[in-house]
């Protein structure tokens, strides 16, 4: 390899060093070169903002839970919208396309959200618990498209997750047969999320292409395909809904793999998607030994515990033996 | 002060939806002072808590008085038409099919899932530690405003008191 190809990194600064080529004044300034000193405090800046602004937000949330019937309705309704007014109104004077702008949306939007959960206690709506974070979901679309700011949208997705499912035991009331669809459903919402991500990152956008954007959504659409698929492989006369969502589950796992594997090279992706297959073939082997051992448990369970180190030990082989190569398609 | 695109796109959003909330806030209060009154008696259940504070299940006797049969299997959610006794207690009348109503006839949405009837809202709200208190509940208040639109406004004693905290 040519020298001008040797990625510098602090782990090739530090061989350097400990083998004598380099001068502790000389690690000094290659390490500010690779990692600036006050880097540091912009980062504990960014995250005292988010903690912050989390302690702010469940403060006022707890206030609420706790002088319920202290205050009267009119006052915990006005002192929410002022809230918001606050938040946007700050927003707007600071920029909605600065952090700080960006953070402040985030709070009216969870603001938006407790305005919601009183007016339902207020008013005693809580059953349809599903209408309220549809509404929820609805109201800070808007703000989310215009924010720029990948946490907004984090937020978005997980209300919209939990309204979809809401809905789906609330108000679609689903007969048995057809009650694991909401799975499929899931898993079409976060994967086209997750495309949606990985689309914006390969155009440049520069604020959806943070790594742990595609952490989360990577583990939202695994969730959603690893539970029906898992069910589907265990169950003896499976439903529809479960034949449907869990041969989407089987697919989708296939298609994660390959797209990290060989489109867009990621070995947590791969391993991630990878490590929840091996929980479905698990499920498969626990299903093959209790039917072959039938009422002897303990034996069941013992050739479980076999099996479960064999797929696991040979997932980990597989992985560390194409880490490197990944890696290099990385970098 | 010109105002950029972006900020006035957030402004007119925001501006919407407290319009929006406003609305639905003087709806309900207008459905409260104006409603007529009606109890629907409680069957027993069990206080549960929950993240957001505490809540109690309700489940409502009128649910069982739908005699078996009526509803065909595919039918899972409606309307129940309900009458107010001389105490105001609601009865059940029938299982509304599209029909004009009598003046004194309420109709209240359910649901049903695996063959049990669910009048909705079935959860009351009370702060935390106000459990007791809920404890001797027997009816669930309900205001009825002119539209047909309602509202479970409180729970009720044996003697059809409003329990206050």
């Amino acid at each position: 390899m040519a020298i001008d190809q040797v990625p510098a990194n602090r782990r090739l600064v530090e061989e350097l060093y400990a083998n004598g080529y380099l001068t502790a004044a000389a690690r000094q300034a290659a390490l500010e070169f690779l990692k600036p000193h006050d880097q540091w405090s912009l980062w504990i800046s960014r995250l005292l903002l988010i903690v912050g602004s989390a302690l702010a937000l469940s403060g006022v949330v707890y206030f609420f839970a706790f002088n319920w019937s202290q205050i009267p309705p009119i006052a915990k309704f006005a002192s929410i919208q002022i809230g918001i007014v606050a938040a946007v109104g700050a927003a707007s004077v600071w920029g909605f396309t600065r952090t700080h702008g960006q953070v402040l949306v985030v709070g009216a939007s969870v603001l938006v959200g407790v305005f919601l959960a009183v007016f339902g206690q207020v008013y005693q709506t809580g059953a349809d618990a599903f209408e309220l974070f549809t509404a929820w979901s609805v109201l800070i679309l808007g703000w989310s498209v215009i924010s720029n700011f990948a946490p907004q949208w984090a937020l978005w997705l997980a209300v919209t997750n939990v309204a979809l499912g809401l809905w789906w035991r609330q108000a679609a009331l689903p007969s048995e047969e057809m009650a694991f669809l909401i799975y499929a459903y899931l898993a079409l919402l976060n994967g086209m999320a997750l495309a949606v991500r990985e689309w914006g990152a390969l155009r440049g956008v520069d604020w959806i292409a943070r790594r742990w954007t595609r952490v989360l959504l990577t583990i939202a659409t695994l969730l959603a395909l690893l539970v029906p698929a898992s069910t589907l492989v265990m169950a003896d006369d499976p439903t529809t809904s479960m034949l449907v969502a869990g041969i989407m589950g089987l697919i989708g796992h296939v298609v994660l793999y390959s797209a990290y594997r060989h489109l867009l090279p990621d070995a947590w992706a791969v391993s991630a998607t990878v490590l929840s297959g091996c929980l479905v073939l698990d499920a498969a082997a626990y299903r093959i030994l209790s039917s072959a051992l039938g009422d002897n448990t303990a034996a069941t369970w013992l050739s479980l515990g076999l099996a479960t180190l064999v797929i696991f030990a040979t997932a980990m082989v597989y992985l560390r033996s194409i880490a490197p190569k990944l890696k290099a398609a990385h970098d | 002060m010109k105002l950029d695109p972006r900020t006035t796109v957030a402004i007119g959003l925001t501006l919407a939806i407290l319009v929006l909330f406003n609305i639905s806030i003087i709806d309900r209060e207008k459905t409260i002072s104006t409603g007529k009154t009606l109890f629907l008696e409680l069957a027993p259940v069990d206080p549960r808590s929950l993240m957001q504070g505490d809540y109690m299940r309700l489940r409502y006797v009128v649910e069982d008085s739908v005699p078996d049969g009526v509803l065909k299997e595919y039918e899972k959610r409606g309307y129940l038409v309900l009458r107010g006794d001389s105490a105001n207690v609601a009865r059940f009348v029938r299982v509304h099919d599209g029909e004009s109503h009598r003046q004194d006839e309420r109709l209240v949405r359910f649901h049903r899932q695996f063959g049990r009837i669910r009048i909705v809202p079935d959860s009351f709200f009370f702060q935390e530690g106000h459990a007791e208190l809920y404890e001797d509940a027997q009816y669930g208040m309900f205001r009825f405003d002119e539209r047909g639109r309602y509202l479970l406004v409180g729970l009720a004693d044996t003697n059809r008191v409003p329990i206050e905290p």
